[in-house]
């Protein structure tokens, strides 16, 4: 997995969590959808939809952000002294 | 009332405890003092922005909110998290430029990327202006705390003047240590607001503390309680948007929200610190609001939403549980206006006295900035003597918070794109505030012709097609795109893949073969 994830290029990577942060985005300020959400008494774990809607939205945000941190880890890009591009280190 | 006042004691004197403990005994350079030498870890970055996000009045305010209007407070969780992230996307190259160029605030970075002293200037005086009415209003906050305490034995002037004592002297640390005066208490104080309270609400929700509330209690408010503002009522459908826009563009256009990136130690300390603080303030706000909308069954809390919280504590827990809800409101409060007069004083010393032609001394610097936070908590605290029962100042609050959002256009165009000059950011923050403090004075909440848009979300149109034109109008030397190329280029991340697999060895080969490169 972590061979396949360092094997990814930074676009893909970018593109797939910006789609995410994007569709949170989305959620939040695009009018149709939150005035959808208002006033839905259906319940999930005991709780209204109508409130569910936005307790997703920032778990889905923060789990986001979670796994970019985690892929960028795996990846080597958020230390500082890392040596510039040069060969591939792990022998590929 | 001994308990109580008893309890914000306590907390006071392990505050002041850490302080004395914590405090360097030489001078400290005007690096150290500004931004803590660029030395914090994750933990440190997160209790620290989560302290200067909150104010005291989100147990206030937002919980009456949730408590007034039900899950119309959760419009606060979705633009503090989604403009929380924003840190994480903006963090390499803000930080990166941070540490090559030396910058200690945000209208540093923004002098430096237009190359021009007007946008840092102007970014500044924004900042500060706009930061203002919230220390005003959170030392009135704590006038409110001690009235709670003090069991209304005290008098209105009497709460007051003591909740403006033990501030002032609070900040007398601050001025004195500068970032590390915060960084040190950020960590206790937000245990004690955030961390604390999300136990109590989660243990209020469990329903094991008997009582009228509980997760249960979610599904029986009443149909109003679970409609956003716009449905069905006097709003628009565009209230909910330019309140969640303006929230999260404006995260990072507070400068006590931006001045974390350059207080932490790396690329990696601000992004670990990013992904903690949504975890703190998502889970926190979430559990407060959940409580607050839940309590919309207590008709006490229904009379009053404003003081729901200590509704709440005091039919709960009496006393011990008041004491502590106040506590915690104190902790906010604190940790708040601790951050806002610590940037406001680095901005006036780095951003406004200190310039080319009268470049200062680090120890020139430091003495600035502790002048500039007396002068700035002095000012405040006598404006929020002065207008303690004014009910216009939340308005100036109000007219703060969609004008410092102007400066939101020159720094993230500015940090993701190569485009635009130093003429097109002054003209741009200057007409987008004015538009929004002009609009925001005749329509203090929404623009109903606009569909409820709100006087700061207009303002940035303006600022975002001002900039643009005057821009392209006055062109950029072939000389300053080759500068702004070279600083994208230094924020460029790092493309090599980590060693992460490499046996010891093998790692002490590479470095051989790899010498390391120059820090930046």
């Amino acid at each position: 997995m972590k061979e396949y994830i360092r094997g990814l290029s930074r676009k893909s990577i970018m593109m797939f969590f910006g789609s995410i942060y994007a569709l949170a985005l989305l959620v939040a300020l695009f009018p149709p959808l939150y005035m959808w959400s208002s006033g839905i008494r259906f319940e999930i774990l005991g709780i209204p939809f109508a409130i569910m809607y936005w307790l997703i939205n920032g778990v889905v945000l923060g789990l986001t952000l979670w796994g970019l941190y985690i892929v960028e880890d795996i990846r080597g890009e958020l230390d500082e002294d890392l040596l510039p591009a040069t060969t591939p280190l792990t022998g590929e | 009332m001994l308990i109580m006042l008893g309890m914000l004691g306590v907390f006071y004197a392990i505050v002041i405890f850490i302080l004395y403990t914590t405090q360097q005994k030489s001078s400290p350079t005007f690096d150290e003092y500004s931004v803590g030498g660029r030395s914090y870890g994750p933990w440190y970055v997160a209790m620290s922005y989560v302290n200067s996000w909150w104010p005291g009045s989100v147990f206030i305010a937002f919980f009456g909110l949730a408590s007034g209007a039900g899950v119309f407070g959760l419009y606060g969780l979705a633009y503090s998290s989604l403009g929380v992230a924003m840190m994480y996307f903006m963090a390499t190259r803000a930080w990166r430029w941070g540490a090559k160029y030396n910058l200690r605030s945000q209208p540093d970075l923004l002098g430096l990327r237009f190359n021009s002293r007007g946008t840092k200037v102007v970014a500044s005086v924004i900042g500060i202006v706009s930061l203002f009415p919230w220390v005003v209003l959170g030392m009135q906050a704590l006038g409110e705390v001690f009235q709670i305490a003090s069991a209304g034995a005290w008098s209105v002037t009497t709460c007051l003047f003591v909740g403006l004592a033990v501030i002032v002297i609070r900040q007398y640390w601050t001025v004195k240590m500068g970032m590390r005066g915060l960084i040190m208490t950020d960590m206790f104080q937000g245990i004690v607001a955030y961390v604390f309270s999300a136990a109590l609400c989660l243990i209020l929700l469990s329903g094991i503390a008997g009582g009228p509330i509980s997760f249960g209690t979610l599904g029986d408010v009443a149909d109003q309680y679970l409609r956003v503002p716009g449905d069905g009522d006097s709003y628009g459908p565009f209230y909910l948007f330019a309140l969640i826009f303006t929230g999260v563009v404006g995260s990072l256009c507070w400068p006590t929200s931006f001045q974390r990136i350059y207080t932490a130690s790396s690329v990696r300390a601000v992004k670990s610190g990013t992904i903690r603080t949504v975890l703190i303030s998502g889970v926190f706000y979430s559990l407060l609001m959940l409580v607050g909308i839940a309590s919309t069954v207590m008709p006490a809390v229904a009379d009053s939403p404003q003081t729901g919280w200590f509704t709440i504590m005091e039919s709960y827990g009496g006393t011990w549980l008041l004491g502590l809800g106040a506590t915690m409101v104190f902790a906010a409060s604190m940790g708040h206006i601790d951050g806002s007069v610590q940037v406001c004083g680095l901005q006036i010393a780095n951003d406004l006295v200190n310039s080319e032609k009268r470049q200062l001394t680090d120890s020139q610097l430091t003495k600035v900035a502790k002048g500039s936070m007396l002068a700035f908590m002095a000012a405040a605290a006598i404006v929020a003597y002065a207008t303690f029962n004014m009910t216009r100042l939340q308005l100036l609050a109000q007219i703060s918070y969609q004008g410092v959002v102007q400066l939101a256009i020159p720094l993230f165009l500015g940090v993701f794109w190569r485009g635009g000059n130093g003429k097109g950011a002054v003209a741009g923050m200057v007409s987008g505030f004015v538009t929004a403090l002009v609009l925001t004075a005749i329509y203090p909440d929404d623009i109903a012709g606009l569909g409820s848009l709100t006087g700061g979300v207009v303002g940035m149109a303006v600022n975002l097609a001002v900039f643009l034109i005057v821009s392209k109008a006055t062109g950029t030397t072939a000389e300053e795109k080759a500068r702004v190329n070279e600083m994208f280029e230094v924020g460029k991340r790092p493309t090599r893949i980590a060693p992460v697999d490499l046996s010891f060895e093998d790692q002490i080969e590479e470095l051989a073969t790899n010498p390391a490169p120059e820090k930046i």
